[in-house]
């Protein structure tokens, strides 16, 4: 399952960190050097072995952060942490076939494991000492390892895919400075209790939050190619959840979240304030919200929402890995150079676009985790399927990475998403999607199609075992009926499976819109934006959502609380 | 460097809303808790269903520092503060209520987070504490009428085996810590500390992985319950440790710790004695890589110090508890909980050790001659005041240490709830006619001279479960009750001793099979007794840290302290370890000190 659920990004970032004190700017790079020194010995100590190495990278990642969380204008939390983690990538065998091939028939075995090897940065010789020693383990593990590959390779059926396991990149280098943690707390702490302040108006909101995190991460990164790469990245998020419950105990969830790469580009007081207030009367309207039943029909997607069903339905699908392990469904596999979109539809990830109307985009990067400089990757070129999202893992056509190999710390690397942008040449105004909707609805005698306004997120799934089916999950949607009224309603999720919901988007508004989030998958968690219109899909479905079966409080608010 | 002093702002933050919070909104978070506690008490009911006959809030108030650092270099650091609220409520009467009742469903469904710690606000807002409050009890109220309703269902049809009451009668505390809350180190200190002790195995090349850990936490707990007990109460601790690892020339993994507790930084040993302690731990592992082992021994073994302590420990403490193993809605997992169940239980009045050795837990002892013992406090989580409690007289299992939630044959608590659950406090091995450190060598050697041995053992240290590098992954999965395995950490420091009396170091040894009844065979103990203080975990394998989760109270780790004389066992097996061995490094460690 795959979540890029806004939610679901706070557990992980637990702690930390520094404020004041900008870090130095340092001409010298002795974590870079120790790195690059141990990595030149370890290679030349473990060519000398009967079993060589033929590839080596070490990739540290310094994780500093901060999380303060305010609710119904009180600070319940504040925490900082930092940490530092290494990567090891050790290959033996050849780019053909190494110690990374995935063994087939083994249950467990293909699970991608996690590590968590902290190293300093503060002192090269220690990081050196830890370095040797988890290098020496993980070259007689792959060593095991290939032994297994190789008899697995001879004892099953032909693979499909016959591409190897490592594609040969250039070796990049890259010198960022170490961005600090630069934010005002005091004045944050403030904010966020005037933020989470107002939910108290209402007697029926449970819970109000406003979280602010704040997170540098500095990665270096060398190989046995010759790349000797530092980059830096500050990430600040503001995040606004509340709830209520209607009557029959359906919890009715509103988030509001705010993207930067920086704290200044955080919205003011004025716009964050208004958003609350509009979360209030979204959550007093949702109560009162009539349940909508299974249905299917047509239906427009605000741009937040189409992103996150682009991110579910192609996206995940266009990750390169996925088109040749023999246990995933391989949905667009043998749709090159076809056509799965109107014409006018393009759908492109770049990991080099920053920001799109002032507006930064999370999953933007300079360098993936296997060190290949990000690349726009057109993966649908007007209607047509072009391209996958490629790591440096190989597959039958295409033979080279295009930096998307990603990870979170503790995680092997495999392709995944940047910044998905869906861009579409001929676009309407909203209110004509609505009349294409309306006159749709006439033509079938539909007695109404939907409008998803926002969502907190969606999952997938991609492999062989299970319908290959996607889930979106709303928190806002209304009807729209033939006379064109627009009703609020709650109680579904989006659904649906990808070939024949993509075969039904049929227009674009110009309401771009960007969804920030973090996307989890094996390689785990890492940050993925999507900006995209509105777009009119003729046909979706709808199911239940899961519904707690608790009641409303029994006794009323405290007085003194109100 | 820039960023150590970046820690000292928060530090200082910290530390100014710690004192603030103490004197003037003790009033007003106890009056927030009394007031929502009343109003529950009075009117919280759904219709048709019975109001509840018991609240409990505790409120954690915490603060937390933490370093890391291995050969002088910082990996991690971190802390924060945190206000959080646990409820328990129950419906029924104390006969019969919703507590011991587990239903894996909700698991499933998610209702089993309700029990779980609702965050408060730091600062002292009565309407916001009451908010949260109500809130909070709102859904464990639910919860509860829920649990009963399932839990008279499931035993509609059964004849229950135990008839063993859910809440046991305790008189109303009040208590007040008149300590002043402990104020965490300055943090620039301790990373300072950490990671200069951590510098100490750059002396030592054979060392192929080490670090330095320090964690301090100061704690007050705020609990008001609806039978008219309160308390206020402090739990600061320090905890330093130091963990090392190597090979042996054949692979074996070697490893062992130092670790300090304390109830805050000053009381930790200073830095000199820390140093002297790494340095002794680094020297004797370094041998340990070239000493001999044993294939199989079996025969007396004189278990010393740290090593009883650590043995007592793992083996014999979680026979003391009596932990209740709720009633499920499935036959089929109870049958399968049940195998957690402790035997102790069905021996209360049975002879479990032999009878010149006495065990008795007392949270009131502050020291063992001139050491300070840590596990004592003045109420227990559950606000009753504990006593001296002897759990085994002469030989005969007379008590377990117990909670409100009774066992059978127990129907009171001992005062000994931390961590949810019932947990030992100080806790006393004590041995009549005791032997001094000749006498009891000397008693082995008879033994083996009797046996017919070659040799005796003694063994002087042994791992601790949490106290390691590498966790071996095969144990996590063991199932629970299965007491066929050895559960108990291998030896570190173990010799063997001749006839004449000399001893010989050996490597790594496994105990194997030790169990409870192996206790019975203790044929002799020393006339001192050492303090040990460690953290008590409920067991990995038994499932009682899932069912306890929600029941209401600290979710950190309580210490203990130990005293324990030297144990001398009639019949021990012995045997080199047998899991996979790892090859040796294939290459030379990087030059140090660069």
């Amino acid at each position: 399952m795959r979540l890029p659920n806004r939610l679901l990004l706070f557990p992980t970032l637990a702690a930390v960190a520094l404020i004041l004190a900008a870090l130095p700017v340092r001409a010298a790079t002795p974590v870079l050097d120790a790195m690059k020194e141990e990595l030149q010995r370890s290679v030349k100590l473990l060519s000398e072995q009967p079993v060589p190495v033929y590839y080596l990278s070490y990739e540290v990642t310094e994780d500093r952060n901060v999380a303060l969380s305010a609710s119904f204008g009180n600070i319940t939390r504040s925490s900082e942490g930092e940490r530092r983690l290494v990567d090891i990538d050790l290959r033996v065998g050849s780019p053909q076939l190494d110690n990374s091939h995935p063994i087939r028939g083994d249950l467990f075995g293909n699970f991608r494991s996690f590590s968590r090897v902290e190293v300093p940065t503060d002192n090269p010789a220690a990081l050196r000492n830890i370095l040797w020693y988890e290098t020496d383990k993980k070259y007689k593990r792959a060593v095991e390892q290939l032994t297994k590959v190789k008899a697995n390779v001879r004892v099953k059926v032909e693979e499909e895919d016959q591409a190897g396991d490592f594609s040969p990149e250039a070796p990049e280098k890259w010198l960022d400075d170490p961005l600090p943690l630069n934010f005002d707390r005091a004045s944050w702490n403030d904010k966020l209790r005037r933020y989470s302040a107002p939910f108290s108006s209402s007697g029926h909101i449970y819970e109000a939050d406003a979280i602010l995190t704040a997170a540098a991460e500095t990665r270096w990164f060398v190989n046995s190619e010759g790349a000797e790469i530092r980059i830096s990245q500050t990430y600040y998020r503001l995040m606004i959840t509340a709830f209520t419950k209607a009557e029959d105990g359906m919890e009715l969830p509103r988030y509001e979240s705010f993207f930067s790469f920086d704290p200044d580009g955080l919205p003011g007081d004025g716009v964050v304030l208004r958003k609350v207030e509009k979360m209030i009367r979204d959550l007093e309207a949702l109560r009162a919200a009539p349940v909508v039943d299974p249905y299917t029909g047509p239906a427009i997607l605000s741009g937040a929402a189409s992103g996150v069903f682009f991110h579910e339905i192609l996206g995940h699908r266009v990750e390169g890995h996925r088109q040749k392990r023999e246990d995933e469904g391989q949905t667009f596999k043998k749709m090159v150079n076809q056509k799965v979109l109107p014409e006018t539809f393009s759908v492109v990830f770049d990991p080099t676009v920053r920001s799109i109307e002032s507006m930064d985009l999370v999953g933007a990067y300079r360098f993936d985790n296997q060190g290949v400089k990000g690349q726009r990757v057109e993966v649908i070129k007007n209607g047509v399927l072009k391209n996958f999202l490629m790591s440096r893992t190989p597959i039958e056509g295409f033979s080279r990475s295009n930096g998307h190999g990603r990870k979170q710390a503790g995680r092997s690397p495999v392709a995944r998403q940047s910044n998905l942008l869906v861009e579409v040449g001929e676009t309407h105004s909203r209110q004509e999607l609505k009349t294409m909707l309306i006159d749709q609805l006439k033509r079938e005698d539909k007695p109404f199609g939907l409008y998803f306004e926002d969502i907190q997120g969606g999952f997938t799934m991609t492999g062989r075992r299970i319908p290959n089916a996607f889930n979106v999950l709303p928190t806002m949607v209304y009807r729209i009926y033939a006379d064109g009224r627009e009703e609020l309603v709650r109680g579904v999720d989006l659904i649906g499976t990808p070939l024949t919901t993509f075969s039904q988007i049929t227009a674009a508004d110009d309401q771009v819109e960007v969804f920030s989030g973090s996307c989890g998958a094996e390689s785990g968690w890492v940050p993925v934006a999507a900006v995209s219109p509105g777009v009119l899909v003729s046909q979706i479905e709808v199911q239940k959502k899961e519904k707690s079966q608790e009641r409303t409080p029994i006794l009323p608010l405290p007085e003194s609380s109100g | 460097m820039t960023s150590r002093r970046a820690l000292i702002p928060c530090t200082v933050i910290l530390l100014v809303m710690g004192s603030s919070w103490l004197q003037a909104q003790e009033n007003v978070l106890m009056k927030a808790l009394r007031d929502e506690l009343g109003r529950s008490m009075e009117k919280l009911q759904l219709d048709g269903m019975e109001k509840p006959y018991y609240v409990a809030y505790w409120v954690q108030e915490s603060q937390n520092l933490r370093v890391a650092a291995s050969l002088g270099g910082v990996l991690n650091r971190g802390g924060g503060s945190s206000r959080s609220l646990s409820v328990q409520v129950r419906v029924g009467d104390p006969g019969f209520d919703n507590t011991n009742f587990f239903d894996f469903g909700e698991m499933r469904s998610g209702v089993v987070w309700t029990g779980m710690p609702t965050p408060l606000p730091l600062a002292d807002d009565y309407g916001e504490l009451r908010r949260q409050i109500w809130l909070a009890t709102d859904g464990a109220y639910k919860q509860a009428v829920h649990r009963l309703a399932k839990k008279r269902a499931a035993l509609q049809n059964k004849t229950r085996a135990e008839e063993v009451a859910d809440f046991s009668h305790e008189e109303p505390v009040e208590f007040r810590d008149s300590r002043p809350a402990v104020e965490l180190a300055d943090a620039a200190q301790v990373e300072k500390s950490v990671k200069e002790l951590s510098a100490l195995f750059q002396e030592a090349p054979h060392i192929f992985a080490s670090h330095v850990r320090a964690r301090l936490r100061s704690t007050t707990t705020y609990f008001v319950n609806s039978e008219g007990s309160s308390y206020v109460q402090s739990e600061p601790s320090a905890r330093i440790q130091a963990l090392a690892g190597t090979q042996a020339s054949d692979g074996t993994e070697l490893g062992d710790f130092v670790v300090e507790y304390g109830r805050s930084w000053e009381d930790l040993p200073d830095q000199n004695d820390l140093a002297k302690q790494i340095r002794g731990m680094t020297t004797h592992l370094d041998q340990l890589r070239e000493a001999e082992d044993i294939e199989l021994y079996s025969g007396p073994v004189l278990v010393e110090g740290q090593a009883a302590a650590e043995l007592v420990s793992q083996v014999l403490v979680p026979r003391l508890l009596g932990q209740r193993v709720p009633t499920l809605d499935n036959p089929m997992n109870e049958r399968f909980l049940q195998r957690s169940r402790n035997p102790f239980q069905d021996r209360l009045g049975a002879r479990v050790l032999p009878r010149f050795l006495t065990i008795v837990d007392d949270p009131t002892m502050r020291r063992h001659g001139p050491v300070p013992l840590l596990g004592g406090y003045e109420v227990d989580e559950e606000a009753v005041r504990p006593g001296a409690t002897t759990v085994v007289r002469r030989g005969i299992l007379k008590t377990l240490l117990t909670t409100r939630n009774p066992v059978r044959g127990v129907p009171n608590s001992t005062g000994n709830r931390r961590n949810m659950g019932p947990a030992p406090s100080n806790l006393f091995v004590r041995a009549r006619n005791g032997m001094n450190r000749d006498e009891i060598k000397k008693e082995l050697l008879s033994l083996v001279e009797e046996r017919g041995l070659d040799y005796g053992i003694i063994v002087r240290r042994l791992g601790n479960p949490h106290l390691k590098l590498s966790r071996d992954r095969r144990a996590d999965f063991m199932m629970p009750g299965s007491r066929e395995r050895s559960r108990v950490e291998p030896g570190i420091l173990a010799y063997k001793v001749l006839p004449d009396g000399r001893e010989e170091p050996i490597r790594k040894v496994t105990l194997s099979g030790v169990s409870e009844s192996s206790f019975r065979d203790i044929v002799a103990a020393s006339d001192t007794a050492e303090v040990y203080n460690l953290e008590f975990r409920r067991p990995d394998r038994s499932f009682s840290p899932l069912f306890l989760m929600g029941t209401g109270g600290s979710l950190e780790t309580p210490l203990m302290s130990l005293v324990t004389p030297s144990l001398l066992f009639e019949d021990l097996t012995l045997k080199r370890p047998t899991e996979d061995i790892p090859r040796p490094p294939v290459t030379p460690p990087p030059s140090r000190g660069q």
